[in-house]
């Protein structure tokens, strides 16, 4: 398994700006899927409260 | 053993703030790493990693708010492409500047007394705008118009000093004003961690003279890639806390939803006056942050962050609850969608 910390500094960079990117997509499309999945039902539990 | 290095009561505090960041930029549609680097400072990150931790989460951002833009309306790629430049040497010039800050140990000095001073000012620009807002009349909905250029901006964008550049959307400018506005704003990215959109989009909308639009969209392209840029020039000297910024931002990208959601619920100027003093209280928790180091009282450095974060959860929660109430139908009213999604 390769080591991050062994890496050139440059790819490490490379590396933080990659999974930070990737997480932000992530992030969106799962949230973006929660909502449409859950909206509708908390609309209605709210709507009968 | 702590998960990503952070104890549970970080990482709970980490997705909490975030989350709260994020309803509230969600809401008011800015980054809102201004709120982090001071967090982080306030918390005893070092200040090259607090700075460089918030430029990593305003790209995170950045990613997500073009993702939600997809085609972020009008951008003017060649006005993009020359702030991307320039904004990317401004960075370089703000880290190296804190790095050099960082060897002579006033960094944290430094950039906590900046943080005072652009908290302070944001603060007072937001409670004045909700003076404004309340000065308005009922017919007057449309407000100070947008198409009101200061006479500052006016004379700057009256210099023709060559080369002049041809923009798409109609215009020219000069090389230097383009170069200057994202110089200038890259320097403060690079020694704030800030991702500077509430500086950037301004600078392009009246320095340079575009339309709303364009320098909205613009901001945006030439904000994405700087983010990634200041992350990585950071990210060099391994001066980004990832767990750090991945905690943020799994708060932030739900926050943000929500925020973005409310905006069709409640009405700004109902909630506009409570952040600007929210961002006087942020303003004075980091002045106390950095008294604390003076006189070494511990009180000050947990009033500093119950001021800070305390804040941005108290009015995060003012918009979700104004937000619920307004979605939930009452007897006597009915829920409406009370504003338009700008």
């Amino acid at each position: 398994m390769i080591e991050v910390g062994t890496l050139p500094t440059v790819v490490q960079a490379l590396l933080i700006v990659v999974a930070v990117f990737l997480e932000a997509v992530v992030l969106y499309g799962g949230y973006g899927y929660l909502e449409e999945w859950f909206a509708p039902r908390i609309s209605t539990v709210i709507e009968n409260v | 053993m702590d998960p990503f290095g952070l104890s549970p009561a970080l990482i709970l505090l980490f997705v909490g703030f975030g989350f709260m960041v994020g309803v509230l930029f969600g809401f008011f549609g800015m980054g809102g790493s201004f709120l982090i680097t001071p967090t982080l400072l306030i918390l005893g990150y070092p200040a090259s990693v607090a700075i460089g931790s918030g430029l990593a989460f305003y790209f995170g951002t950045s990613v997500i708010a073009v993702l939600k833009h997809y085609d972020i309306g009008q951008v003017n790629y060649k006005l993009g492409a020359i702030l991307f430049v320039t904004l990317s040497i401004g960075i370089e010039l703000g880290s190296m500047l804190v790095f050099a800050l960082e060897r002579v140990g006033v960094a944290e000095l430094i950039t906590g007394i900046a943080y005072v001073v652009l908290l302070a000012g944001i603060g007072m620009l937001f409670l004045r705008r909700a003076m404004n807002l309340s000065d308005e009349t009922e017919d007057d909905e449309v407000g100070p118009s947008d198409e009101e250029i200061p006479a500052i901006a006016q004379k700057i964008q009256s210099y023709r000093i060559p080369p002049m550049i041809s923009l798409a959307s109609g215009g020219r400018a000069s090389l230097w004003t383009m170069s200057g506005a994202g110089g200038s704003v890259g320097v403060l990215s690079g020694l704030l961690g800030v991702g500077g959109g509430f500086m950037r989009m301004p600078a392009i909308y009246y320095l340079i003279g575009t339309p709303l639009t364009v320098a909205v969209g613009t901001s945006l392209f030439a904000g994405l890639f700087s983010g990634a840029y200041g992350a990585f020039t950071y990210g060099m000297s391994g001066s980004v806390a990832l767990p750090v910024v991945t905690m943020l931002l799994i708060g932030s990208a739900l926050g943000a939803r929500l925020g973005s959601a409310a905006t069709t619920m409640v009405e700004e100027d109902e909630v506009i006056v409570y952040f600007g003093i929210m961002m006087l209280l942020a303003s004075a928790g980091v002045g106390f942050s950095e008294l604390a180091n003076w006189v070494g009282f511990g009180f000050l450095d947990v009033l500093s962050v119950v001021l800070l974060v305390g804040s941005s959860f108290f009015v995060g929660s003012i918009i979700l609850y104004s937000a619920a109430k307004a979605y939930t139908p009452s007897s006597d009213e009915p829920a409406t969608a009370t504003k338009q999604d700008s």
